[in-house]
């Protein structure tokens, strides 16, 4: 016995606070044991039907009982359970009860770890509750067992995406405005995905797995799926840690370093996409992706301290490149920018090198390589523009009412603001004309006139930063004397 | 081991909530921290238990800094803020060991401690109920068990008596005397000063972020010379006496209460030597001379002005 308690106490020394406390408080609620029984009656009942039904060796009639009892069982563990995790954490942190856990020595990873734990173990209860009534479907006719057995795998992985994202949302969503912005869009995204994925998995019970996956394919489409899949939870469980982290820490550096990791993630798994394909084509459909999200990380930059905390301070590495490689990754306004700004040149120099390079056919990749450049390009001299624009304004006009942290929002307004007034002005003088759209980032993805889109963007990027040179200076400065200390 | 606090600041924007804040506290002692609404006291305590981090000055304990080590805060501090606690759907029990269990308290030390704690504390007889079926009292109590779960060697209270009963006030005083014959430095902010000067050893008193005030409480109620009043008895006419002090120097305010004189004595022990020997070397008789005794609410009233930023 006292081997079997050592054990026991071993491992209850090493499992993880939150996920006792989240476990604990979620199967006493009455929401997790309502949602199971409602949903497993469900389950019984729609299964009993078709059991009874008559008609039951028509050739799909596994197939489409199937699909229903996994609409249930993706409803509750991709949405349900997912959203609630949120909501719950979103709660706690409007209450303010999670800040009593970062004056204990538990890290903000282990916060998110911990949720992320518990809300994925109640998705697994929830499946193999669910399981028995799935494999009834079985002695049902159409039912292609290999599909749905990686049906169901591919699903986990999607619901734990889902209820990492949530928690991300639950993160975000503290108080006032905030809250109900985050809360609503994290909601409305999770359920067009739910629809998106409910689709896919259709397919895949219908037509089998060789079909939805591209025949010849089917290996590395799922390890694409799965790769990408785990690398944003990666990267979503780090923004929701930055985001929970107490504000003087270097929050942002395992951010930087995660969405480094997944950029190279991607980059590989388009190179062996363009290698088996021998095209350069999905490099610049890549590029474009890859320029768009960090043209908007600009906007979460910005929103980031502009003075270098002493927590922040005294992780300052030494060595010449270190120091420089950690200005560019640790918390900070100004990295941030520096950040972006490399990333944006590396997906450039590659869209660059490989639309030019000889080993792969070309198509029509010659004008999707200079389409790719002057919109991803424009693009990001918006975003800097606004967002260092932003930047500006909430430092001069409102700092006393405004947060850094929400620099976002007043770039958002800006940008609003500027595409906007233009349209309304020319209304008023009777003017019609496209260059009244030119200050629209989203117009600049159809503009005709693309160069003059290019031109005014680069012109809003240059003045910004011509404005904010003292504000980026001083960082800069800040940063090297705590170098050279 | 000494808690100090140098040169604390803390700005929101262009609002100086903190201003250049200095004190110590050392273990063992109890020590209010007085203020109006809105004076800092909060924002210290956030300070003080690395919750929050200053815009400028030191936190340290003995001589290292907790703002750039908040692991040491942790270690050493213990933090009950102005809010109870909100998990609701938890028990007591299950409360007090989840903290245990997030500062990395071993199973077997956990299982002891927790029962110790909640003996400690009188929550053992509520160990199984919910968190939302408690009292303010006993809520309370559980916000101070969780606090007190990693031994820390400071506590930093945020109005912890405010909205309890008699009982339960009465009951938290006996609790922070024990907790201060243990050994532990007390840092509580409140607003019943009357019994802030039954328990604690020294007052801090601060109003618009900055210091006022900071020492033991006799320190305080004596030592105020800027607003003490004397009270004098003299022998015969009331009104002469008056007409002829109202002349002397540092005397303001006087008013004639019964068979006494009473009046604001802006001076030092040594000027009110100097005014009693004036009075005798005039012929006039006295038969009391004496300060009238101050008490905290008193000086409070005195140095504050109750403004906010």
């Amino acid at each position: 016995m006292t081997a079997i308690n050592n054990l026991i106490d071993r491992l209850d020394e090493r499992i993880n606070p939150i996920i006792v406390k989240e476990l604990r408080q979620i199967v006493r609620g009455k929401f997790f044991w309502g949602v199971l029984i409602l949903f497993l009656g469900f389950q019984c009942v729609v299964l009993s039907l078709s059991l009874a039904d008559q008609n039951i060796r028509h050739g799909s009639a596994g197939q489409e009982t199937l699909m229903f009892l996994y609409g249930v069982l993706f409803l509750a563990s991709f949405a349900i359970i997912p959203i609630y995790s949120g909501f719950r954490f979103s709660r706690e942190r409007s209450e303010g009860s999670d800040e009593l856990l970062f004056i204990t020595t538990i890290t903000p990873q282990s916060i998110i770890r911990g949720k992320f734990a518990a809300s994925f173990m109640i998705i697994l209860l929830i499946n193999s509750a669910f399981a028995p009534f799935m494999a009834m479907t079985f002695f049902l006719s159409g039912v292609d067992l290999w599909a749905t057995f990686v049906m169901l795998l591919l699903g986990l992985v999607v619901c734990a995406g889902g209820a990492m994202f949530q928690i991300c949302i639950g993160s975000m969503a503290r108080e006032g405005g905030s809250m109900y912005l985050f809360r609503g869009a994290g909601l409305v995204f999770q359920v067009i995905m739910f629809f998106s994925l409910m689709g896919i998995s259709s397919e895949m019970i219908r037509y089998g797995l060789d079909r939805t996956f591209n025949s010849g394919y089917l290996y590395s489409s799922i390890t694409t799926f799965v790769v990408f899949a785990t690398s944003a939870t990666y990267l979503l469980y780090h923004a929701a840690a930055a985001v929970v982290s107490p504000a003087g820490t270097n929050r942002m550096l395992p951010v930087r370093v995660a969405a480094t990791i997944l950029w190279v993630v991607t980059l590989l798994m388009t190179g062996y996409w363009a290698v088996i394909s021998s095209s350069s084509e999905v490099f610049i459909v890549w590029g474009f992706i890859a320029s768009y999200i960090l043209s908007m990380a600009c906007l979460v930059a910005v929103s980031e301290r502009d003075h270098l905390t002493e927590r922040v301070a005294r992780e300052v590495p030494s060595g010449f490149i270190r120091q420089r490689v950690a200005f560019v990754f640790f918390s900070g306004a100004a990295g941030g920018l520096a950040w972006v700004l490399v990333m944006q040149i590396l997906t450039f120099a590659i869209v660059l090198f490989v639309s030019g390079s000889k080993h792969f056919t070309s198509y029509g990749s010659a004008s999707m390589s200079s389409d790719f450049f002057l919109y991803s390009g424009a693009f990001y001299c918006y975003m800097l523009g606004y967002s260092l624009l932003a930047a500006f304004i909430r430092r001069v006009f409102v700092a006393d009412y405004m947060d850094i942290r929400n620099t976002w929002v007043v770039a958002l307004l800006t940008c609003a603001v500027f595409s906007i007034v233009p349209i309304l002005a020319g209304g008023v003088m009777g003017m019609d004309s496209d260059n009244l759209l030119i200050a629209n980032p989203l117009y600049a993805a159809t503009a005709r006139r693309s160069d003059s889109v290019l031109v005014f963007a680069a012109c809003l990027a240059f003045v910004s930063l011509v404005i904010n040179a003292g504000w980026i200076g001083k960082q800069l400065r800040e940063f090297h004397k705590e170098m050279v200390r | 081991m000494i808690l100090s606090v140098k040169n604390l600041c803390k700005n929101f924007g262009d609002t100086h909530a903190v201003k250049q804040l200095s004190f110590q506290l050392s273990d063992g002692d109890i020590t209010g921290f007085v203020g109006p609404n809105g004076a800092g006291k909060t924002t210290t305590l956030r300070m003080m238990a690395s919750i929050d981090e200053p815009t400028s000055g030191l936190i340290e304990i003995d001589g290292r800094s907790i703002i750039s080590n908040p692991e040491m805060a942790r270690e050493k501090i213990g933090f009950v803020p102005d809010t109870l606690p909100t998990q609701d759907d938890m028990t007591v029990f299950e409360y007090i060991d989840f903290f245990a269990r997030a500062y990395g308290i071993k199973p077997v030390r956990r299982r002891v401690l927790v029962n110790d704690l909640m003996e400690f504390t009188n929550l053992i007889g509520i160990r199984g109920k919910l968190l939302s079926a408690l009292s303010k009292g006993m809520k309370q109590r559980v916000s101070i068990a969780r606090a007190l779960i990693h031994d820390p060697s400071f506590i930093l209270m945020d109005e912890p008596a405010a909205g309890l009963d008699p009982r339960a006030r009465i009951e938290l005083r006996e609790l922070l005397r024990v907790l201060s014959r243990q050994g532990k430095g007390i840092l509580i902010s409140s607003h019943i000063l009357s019994e802030l000067s039954e328990i604690c050893s020294s007052t801090l008193i601060i109003e618009q972020g900055a210091m006022l005030k900071f020492g033991s409480i006799e320190e305080i109620t004596h030592n105020d010379v800027t607003h003490r009043r004397l009270i004098i008895r003299p022998l015969g006419l009331l009104e002469d006496f008056s007409n002829f002090l109202i002349l002397l120097p540092g005397v303001e305010n006087l008013v004639v209460n019964g068979k006494t004189v009473e009046f604001d004595f802006a001076g030092s022990d040594d000027d009110a030597f100097e005014l009693l020997k004036e009075i005798v070397a005039a012929g006039r008789k006295i038969t009391e001379f004496r300060f009238r005794q101050q008490n905290l609410e008193s000086v409070f009233m005195n140095i504050t002005k109750g403004e906010v930023q």
